[in-house]
């Protein structure tokens, strides 16, 4: 059964589109990571699923009732938002009781539902403090107590982690997960850290510019992204994007041909008649000749990154493709990053020497057509 | 240099109030005594007395003048802290057509002298038949943009989630502005309070003109009717209740002060 059904929504700031007809589904107990550069309308679609801002169309259904109209308090939503929003002026303990008076709930089952959420989150030493006297994780899990305290149905996180130092993050980020896991409630995630997404989401939704570009688990996403968007947004370091075309039955790359027949069937079709293309490795997919024909440029070692048992190297192609400035700006323009004028590959070898070719295997390529759209086997996209 | 001219400023603000101590506590033959050369007796009384306070503790209606002064400043900070509370929170949190513009409007009131305004108030208050009462002279200035002006500004400090979390945590309109606003803006609530209370040690012209009734007249109106151009004045008299006015106000000013500099709204953020 579904939780939560977004149909339509769409949001105008002033002139500015911020969220265009957007449908999403979140079904029970599914932790869903809305990912995306700032301004992409995430926290916009968070304010409407709340009820803190009116849709200008379209409408939000939980547990099949419509709560488009509903005032805020009546949605039994409850959100953690980026800078906490705990009350200063509250002890942790009033903090986490404030819905429940809100509810006017006796005073004994507030104080030992207060009692019961501070043991799980270890907050008991911490009951009679102020926000003021608290560090940012205490403080993140006050809010995170605050929210779980009266059992909603729906949780909604505001990019949580964003004020942690690095070092908290993960630890933070695992007792998120494990807390949800453990409630089985729907949760919808804000943030526009890709790591968040990757290690804690169900499903992953990437947004940008207010459409959703691909919405699927991290893994789906990293194996087949729909776009070049999604491709370089999900992953620890971009893919290489290069400009490419399709003639005579041969795919190029600057002076490196290779027959569409090495390609599989459904490939081959739908890439047959196609002009100029975008082709997309990840650092991690390119390697040394192979011997086997194949895609390959030549050229020389730049400069490398080491980093623990990995090494970045920037390889710059002797063809001058890479950088053509117009291809670099489409690319950009598609792929939200300036592409660099190398290539980066990451491998463990050390052994490599400062000039030779890197091969493109066949079985790793992205392949988009002009627009940055994924050409191929269709991703698994499921709304 | 900048030194001297503080201690010169100091000086000029402090010397009316010393004139007006030490001359209350003088009898009235030794007021201009010691006027022409300067020494410690043009200063301070030779001959210290408290006949002044004592002839304007028994002067007929003066201590219910007070009462009306110190009431009518209990009443105007009071309904004024909570009308601007409420204008305030409309205007910093609510989104209508309009709202800067009649933010503007209500400050532009600021700049209109009450001079100008004053017939036309009168013959409102007198048409409405509240002229010679207490109401009639505090309800036209219940509103204040002043108030507002501060009160917005403090609600605006107060940061939108905080409003946004107890929406969502189950509060109300009211309940957000009880809850999650006013806890938070406690210093500006006290400045504002404080603000208006003492405000009403300055009203002059307006109650000399909404009231005739000696009995329903502030204090302050009422001691500068002791002062007699056509006939020889009482400085003395004139002076010791003029500092017996004015102490309800520093008292409370006096209490209160330190609240308004401990206090500022703090943010549950980082």
């Amino acid at each position: 059964m579904s939780d939560l059904v977004l149909r339509a929504l769409s949001k105008t700031y002033g002139q500015t589109p911020v969220l265009a007809d957007l449908d999403l589904v979140a079904r029970k107990g599914e932790l869903i990571v809305l990912v995306g550069p700032s301004g992409c309308g995430k926290s916009t679609l968070l304010k409407l699923v709340a009820g803190l801002e009116p849709p200008d169309t379209g409408s939000v259904h939980l547990n099949g009732r419509d709560i488009t109209g509903a005032e805020p308090r009546h949605r039994n939503i409850a959100m953690v938002f980026q800078n906490y929003a705990l009350y200063p002026h509250l002890s942790v303990a009033d903090n986490m009781a404030y819905p429940l008076r809100r509810l006017k709930r006796p005073a004994a089952e507030i104080a030992a539902r207060v009692a019961e959420t501070a043991g799980l989150l270890d907050l008991q030493p911490l009951l009679n403090r102020r926000p003021a006297q608290l560090s940012g994780g205490q403080k993140q899990r006050v809010a995170m107590a605050r929210a779980i305290i009266r059992d909603p149905d729906l949780f909604l996180l505001d990019e949580p982690l964003s004020n942690l130092d690095t070092g908290l993050r993960g630890q933070v980020r695992a007792e998120i997960l494990a807390l949800q896991r453990r409630l089985g409630r729907t949760m919808l995630y804000v943030t526009h850290d890709q790591v968040d997404a990757q290690t804690m989401a169900d499903r992953v939704v990437i947004l940008r510019g207010g459409h959703i570009q691909q919405n699927d688990t991290a893994q789906a996403i990293y194996d087949r992204p729909a776009n070049m968007f999604a491709a370089a947004f999900l992953c620890t370091s971009p893919p290489n994007f290069v400009t490419a075309m399709v003639e005579n039955g041969h795919m190029r790359i600057g002076s490196s041909t290779l027959p569409l027949t090495a390609f599989s069937n459904e490939m081959r079709s739908a890439l047959a008649g196609r002009g100029p293309l975008i082709i997309g490795i990840r650092p991690e997919s390119l390697c040394t000749p192979s011997g086997a024909p194949g895609l390959a440029l030549s050229g020389e070692i730049l400069h490398r990154d080491t980093i623990g048992s990995e090494q970045l190297v920037h390889f710059r192609p002797d063809d001058p493709a890479l950088v053509d400035p117009a291809a670099r700006d489409r690319i950009e323009a598609l792929s939200g990053r300036r592409p660099p004028q190398w290539l980066t590959w990451a491998t463990a070898r050390r052994d490599v020497p400062d000039t030779g070719a890197l091969e493109f295997p066949v079985q790793d390529l992205m392949i988009f057509d002009a627009a940055g759209d994924a050409i191929g086997p269709p991703s698994g996209f499921h709304a | 240099m900048t030194r001297i001219f503080r201690i010169l400023a100091a000086l000029a603000f402090l010397l009316p109030m010393v004139v007006l101590l030490s001359g209350s506590f003088r009898p009235n033959a030794e007021m201009y005594r010691y006027a022409d050369d300067l020494s410690l007796w043009t200063i301070l009384p030779r001959t210290p007395t408290l006949d002044a306070y004592a002839r304007a503790l028994d002067l007929p209606v003066f201590l219910r003048q007070l009462a009306n002064t110190v009431g009518l400043g209990l009443f105007m900070a009071s309904t004024t802290t909570v009308v601007s509370l409420m204008t305030a929170f409309a205007l910093a949190r609510f989104r209508f057509r309009g709202r800067e513009g009649l933010f503007l409007i209500m400050l532009a009131t600021l700049f209109i002298p009450i001079d100008v305004v004053l017939p036309p108030l009168f013959l409102v208050v007198r048409d409405i038949g509240l002229i010679d009462s207490f109401w009639g002279m505090a309800l036209p200035f219940i509103f204040s943009p002043l108030g507002v002006y501060i009160l917005r500004q403090a609600i605006e400090e107060v940061p939108r989630e905080l409003d946004h979390a107890a929406m969502l945590d189950g509060a109300g309109p009211w309940e957000v502005l009880r809850t999650a606003i006013l806890p938070n803006v406690k210093g500006a609530l006290l400045a504002c309070w404080l603000m208006h209370f003492v405000f009403v040690w300055e009203w002059y012209l307006w109650p000399l003109t909404a009231m005739r009734r000696d009995s329903g007249q502030l204090a302050q109106v009422a001691v500068s009717g002791l002062i007699d151009p056509l006939r020889s004045t009482d400085y003395a008299l004139v002076f010791a209740a003029a500092v017996i006015t004015i102490l309800p106000a520093f008292l409370t000013f006096l209490l209160l002060q330190r609240f308004l500099t401990a206090s500022g709204a703090t943010t549950g953020g980082k």
